[in-house]
């Protein structure tokens, strides 16, 4: 780690380093887990397509159980004899999807209500101000494991029930953040200008708004993953075989002492990924605060 | 701060008026009108989403071996044959007088079931916040002291694995290390503090460190992000450490001072997940508290218990928040009690 | 001696019980608590309580939502008690006679017993406790299978006579475990709020309850009065949400038997410390097709997934081989249980694979049970018919949804379990192939006769000749697939707990003790 950058280092000394040399020496803690995410997310969606990874349905209960490094299972198998290897990355396809899908569904509605909310003011703003008050006051388990429930369990069901749960932080943000651009000069200008109100919001507010709620989701992306996991656990996640982080890990548990890599593997997945976001959600943010 | 107050009604012509009109005392009575409307739309979407479910108490309770004309008079016994709109206005207007109704399941009082099992949710809560808000602030401050620094990087690295270890696993690898392992602590079980003050403890370590691990980290991750950012961005810091004050004493006394607020508003806004991992948390310790009983009413069904714990898990956060926006006022007198965000 | 009665006394004793289903020391190696230790009395003990089981919320024995039956026979103690092998013993009852019409079930009751409150134990209490459950407002699950009584009638304090409707040879056996076997006080019933006597209820059993968290903790106490007492002065059933945490519960030392835990790799983990005793097995997994409506309606498509069915490789990886392959909806070790039954299709991939070509390829949705084991189960059995070329998908409906299902024909195959003590019980045949019947995907005039006829057939070798032909017109028609015994476990401390590690039906709590240093 630290003989790298002086190998890098020594020739550019003798040159005027180039602009994109500056740009990577400046944004390290950006560049860096944004690459390796980037790797996560290319093994999760591309990854079985290269390394032709089995059926991670297929069970072979002859071998179940195997530890890593097995011929033809890298990672090992689990209780039902399926390779854990492709699991993992069918699984992480399935978890990555639930998070974003759930985030991109919170941040729109939250964003769009938010952002009226705040602009309108008035009425309106007590209205749903209130409205998001139930919601954050609902205890959200009792709302998932309802909606769930209801909606029967399937990878669907999981990412509205997340998506909806996600709704109100977006919606509080992007409240905030209207509030504040709206006594803005280029905003009342645009309002003195005769521009309609949902042009206002579209064109000069949602824009402004937009990076700040961006900066959220990907901190965010890391709870929906844990929330999925949790939902497994309550019998109300991803339904079987399909597999997943939260429901390989909420399998796992049950083998916590006999096999515990089975609870290892996708954990390990789990924090690398989480931790992934969360550092370049950090550098994220810190560009944002300084702009 | 009340004694400020306490000059102001000096002709003392009605302490009932003065006390009315004492800003925190509006801000109460605000707030607590204010969660009349939100327990109304919360019960109600409660009673409407369980209805909704397929199937019904009746047939739950009955397994699998039950007959229609067996369901059918179990719903009439439960008063599940009424429509849903005069069930609902008999729970509502029962529950204004206090009366959450009777569990479908066993008839017990549901008031006297979550006012029997609400201290040890009401206890977890409350160490869990307590120990991660404290953890939090001692480990973001030292964190903080010199960002990117090895203590700094460890400290991080173990509030992401917090963030990301789902609390269900986390339990079980704290009992499987201090109960199975070590027989330092209880696997499982609650003790009440009436009984023995000890056994209470030892049944609530657990419990506690597994219900507050994720929350801190959270906290911890908020507290140092915003410590950088103002000392390296605030004024008054620059002020501060011109005047010659230490490293520490400018981080402790005037950076945390201000930070805290922030923390304090993540506290509020966690309640609602915390609320719902003390069911998780009470399942794996077998803890009598009313996060696990609603797991149960759930599965069966039980409309009047899951709503009476709602009620009840609605009031805590709606008390929780304005604790929050009180001790903001108490830790800020600039922020006026009347201009709420 | 009435040459027309049939008198059962004692008839089996408890020692070939415990012979007949010695095949269950798969406890593994020497078990110190298996020794005849002598037991004394006092000492509290700790039961967790798990999955299923672990839901107690009323303890009101005509309730619904019950506890397990265990908790229920230690605090009203049992008319007649259920060997492992399905014998009847006498217990709080010391005797029955049937008529020969089959029409009439005559008990003599134990004298001079008394409920805990001290009110008489009597035939009057008996009569009382049947009229309370067999009223359909008070909504017994035990309604289904004793709709055959007519009447119950005390002609003096010792005697009860249960009238029958239609003869009901099941009847004997099937009151174990409900509440047509506990008796409350009456007395007590009358004073008591329906809350309150669902939380401290008055039995005439081994023990008393001392307090009750609904679905938390149950702590008895000995009854002194029992008229056989118990050894142990306090037992504590501690409720308990996740298996995991049971296991560690007894590997930290703070309970000494866990009961209910599904899940099966646990076990392999706590045999190495403790004995997994199995209890007896009542009902048998299998798949059921709807043979009425949709896709297996086609027999040839029935008989496809029968083939494609490795029920040994799934019993193997999931149950670690302890369950024993069924032919027949009666669980091993039960009467009218027969190993084997023509028309059972073992696994054949190619049969299975050479049919599914035939019909053109079949795609199906498996309901599977909602618990982990169940889920691993449909799992399983998803992975091997889609080697056979069969698109399957899952889905775990709740109990409710899957009966609405059931009875919209909405549904292709249900992996579950069925069976009960005897057959014509309430998870019995009738249930599950029974034109109509909540759990039936069968419409079959000729099937429904045979089962009714088995269900009321006094000659108990001509019953179990019927059940085997319901058995084999079932596997004829490919209505089900049967899969294997439904075994639970419950994992007791070699240590802490004396006479616990014996196969019973349930757990009889008054015959168990802890050792004397405790």
């Amino acid at each position: 780690m630290t003989a790298v950058p002086e190998l890098v280092l020594a020739p550019t000394a003798t040159r005027r380093p180039s602009a994109f040399g500056t740009w990577l020496r400046l944004n390290r803690d950006l560049w860096i887990p944004g690459v390796l995410l980037a790797l996560v997310i290319l093994a999760c969606f591309l990854g079985p397509l290269v390394l032709h990874v089995t059926d991670p349905l297929a069970q072979d209960l002859e071998s179940v159980n195997l530890p890593l490094f097995s011929p033809s299972y890298p990672l090992g198998t689990d209780d039902l004899g399926r390779d854990t290897l492709s699991r993992l990355l069918y699984g992480g396809r399935t978890s990555i999807e639930i998070a974003l899908a759930a985030n991109v569904l919170g941040l729109f509605f939250g964003g769009v209500i938010g952002i009226i909310s705040g602009y309108r003011g008035g009425l309106t703003d007590t209205l749903i101000a209130r409205g998001i008050d139930v919601l954050v006051a609902f205890p959200s388990l009792v709302l998932l494991l309802v909606v769930a429930s209801y909606l029967g369990p399937s990878e669907l069901n999981v990412i509205l029930a997340i998506g909806f749960f996600s709704i109100p932080a977006y919606a509080r943000l992007a409240r905030a953040a209207t509030m504040r651009l709206r006594g803005l000069t280029y905003v009342t200008a645009a309002q003195l200008g005769g521009q309609k109100d949902t042009v206002v919001m579209t064109r000069h507010i949602f824009p402004n708004v937009l990076p700040q709620l961006l900066t959220y989701s990907i901190l965010h992306i890391g709870i929906v993953i844990v929330i999925e996991a949790s939902l497994s656990f309550l019998g109300v996640g991803v339904p079987p075989p399909t597999p997943s982080w939260g429901t390989m890990i909420s399998n796992g548990q049950l083998y916590l002492t006999t096999n515990p890599l089975l609870l290892l593997v996708p954990s390990a997945a789990l924090v690398i990924t989480v931790l992934l976001f969360n550092t370049v959600g950090d550098a994220v943010r810190e560009r944002w605060a300084k702009s | 701060m009340a004694t400020a107050y306490l000059n102001t009604t000096a002709p003392r012509p009605n302490v009932f008026v003065a006390f009315v009109r004492h800003p925190v005392v509006r801000v109460i009575g605000i707030r607590l009108l204010q969660a009349i409307p939100i327990l109304l739309i919360a019960t109600f979407i409660t009673f409407a989403l369980l209805n909704l479910l397929p199937g019904s108490t009746a047939s739950a309770l009955l397994g699998d071996g039950a007959s229609a004309e067996q369901i059918k008079a179990l719903e009439i016994k439960l008063h599940l044959d009424q429509p849903f709109w005069e069930r609902y206005w008999t729970w509502l207007t029962a529950a204004f007088t206090g009366n959450l109704g009777e569990s479908l399941v066993n008839q017990q009082s549901v008031t006297a079931v979550v006012l029997d099992r609400l201290h040890v949710s009401l206890s977890l809560i409350f160490l869990s916040i307590t120990l991660a808000v404290s953890g939090a602030i001692v480990f973001a401050t030292v964190s903080a002291k010199k960002p990117g620094g090895v203590i700094d990087r460890i400290f991080t690295f173990i509030s992401s694995l917090g963030q990301s270890i789902p609390t269900f696993v986390f339990s079980l690898v704290m009992v499987l290390v201090f109960s199975v392992t070590l027989s330092l602590l209880p696997a499982i079980g609650y003790v009440p503090f009436s009984d023995s003050p000890i056994g209470w403890a030892q049944s609530m370590i657990l419990p506690v460190l597994s219900m507050s691990f994720p929350i801190w980290a959270i906290f911890c991750r908020m507290l140092r992000a915003d410590l950088i950012d103002q000392a390296s961005s605030e004024d008054y810091v620059q002020t501060a450490r011109a005047k010659g004050a230490g490293g520490w004493a400018v981080l402790i006394r005037h950076i945390l001072r201000n930070s805290i607020f922030g923390l304090i508003t993540l506290v509020g806004l966690q309640m609602g997940s915390l609320i719902g991992n003390t069911a998780i948390v009470e399942s794996i310790f077998g803890l009598p508290g009313i996060g696990r009983e609603l797991l149960n009413a759930i599965h069966f069904k039980d409309i009047p218990m899951v709503c009476g714990i709602v009620v009840v898990m609605v009031i805590i956060t709606v008390l929780a928040n304005l604790a929050v926006d009180l001790l903001y006022a108490v830790l800020d007198p600039r922020i006026r009690h009347d201009s709420r965000s | 001696m009435n040459k027309f009665s049939r008198i059962a006394l004692g008839a089996v004793s408890m020692l070939t019980a415990a012979a007949l289903l010695s095949a269950c020391t798969q406890g593994g190696g020497a078990s110190s608590s298996s020794s005849p230790a002598a037991q004394v009395a006092g000492g509290s003990l700790t039961v967790v309580v798990t999955g299923g089981n672990g839901t107690m919320t009323t303890l009101d024995p005509i309730a619904p939502a019950n506890p397990n039956s265990d908790m229920k026979n230690a605090i009203f103690g049992e008319l007649f008690h259920l060997g492992a092998n399905a014998e009847i013993q006498p217990s709080l009852a010391t005797g029955y006679t049937v008529s020969p019409d089959g029409l009439t079930v005559t008990y003599k009751l134990r004298t001079g017993v008394t409920f805990s409150d001290g009110t008489p134990f009597n035939a009057a209490a008996v009569k009382a406790a049947y009229d309370r459950a067999l009223n359909p407002a008070n909504g017994c699950p035990c309604l289904s299978t004793f709709a055959t009584i007519a009447s119950t009638a005390a002609p003096d304090d010792s005697t009860v006579v249960v009238t029958l409707k239609k003869p009901s040879p099941a009847f004997m056996v099937s009151i174990s475990g409900t509440a047509m076997n506990w008796i409350p006080s009456p007395t007590a019933e009358a004073a008591m709020s329906p809350a309150d006597f669902g939380a401290k209820p008055v039995g005439a059993g081994p023990f008393t309850v001392t307090s009750f968290d609904s679905n938390q903790k149950l702590v008895l106490a000995k009854n002194p009065k029992y008229y056989d007492p118990a050894y142990l002065d306090t037992l504590t059933f501690q409720s308990i949400g996740t298996d995991q945490s049971a296991l560690a519960s007894i590997q930290s030392g703070q309970a000494q038997v866990v009961e209910g835990i599904t899940t099966f790799p646990l076990f392999t983990q706590a045999k190495a410390q403790f004995d997994v005793v199995p209890t007896a097995s009542t009902s048998v997994w299998l798949n059921q097709f709807n043979t009425i409506s949709g896709p297996m309606s086609n027999p040839l498509a029935r008989q496809a997934l029968r083939y494609a069915t490795d029920a040994q490789g799934i019993n193997n990886a999931i149950f670690e081989g302890q369950n024993t392959i069924a032919n027949m909806g009666v669980a091993q070790g039960l009467p009218f249980y027969q190993a084997t039954v023509p028309g059972f299709l073992g696994y054949d991939l190619a049969k299975a694979t050479a049919l599914v070509t035939q019909i053109g390829g079949l795609s199906i949705e498996i309901m599977e049970t909602t618990s982990t084991v169940g889920q691993k189960v449909a799992e399983a059995l998803a992975a091997q018919w889609t080697k056979a070329g069969v698109k399957v998908t899952l889905v775990a409906p709740s109990l409710a949804d899957k009966q609405a299902k059931i009875k919209a024909g909405s549904w292709d195959v249900s992996t579950a379990f069925m069976g009960s003590i005897d057959p014509a019980g309430s998870l019995g045949y009738n249930s599950f192939f029974g034109s109509g019947q909540p759990n039936s995907g069968t419409k079959d005039a000729t099937l429904d006769t045979l089962i009714q006829s088995a269900a009321s057939e006094l000659d108990q070798t001509k019953r179990a000749d019927l059940y085997k032909q319901v058995a084999q017109k079932i596997n004829d028609n490919s209505d089900a697939g049967f899969l294997f015994s439904n075994q639970t476990f419950n994992i007791v401390s070699r240590t802490g707990v004396v006479n616990a590690s014996q196969p019973v039906r349930w757990m009889d709590w008054a015959k168990v003790s802890v050792p004397a240093s405790k």
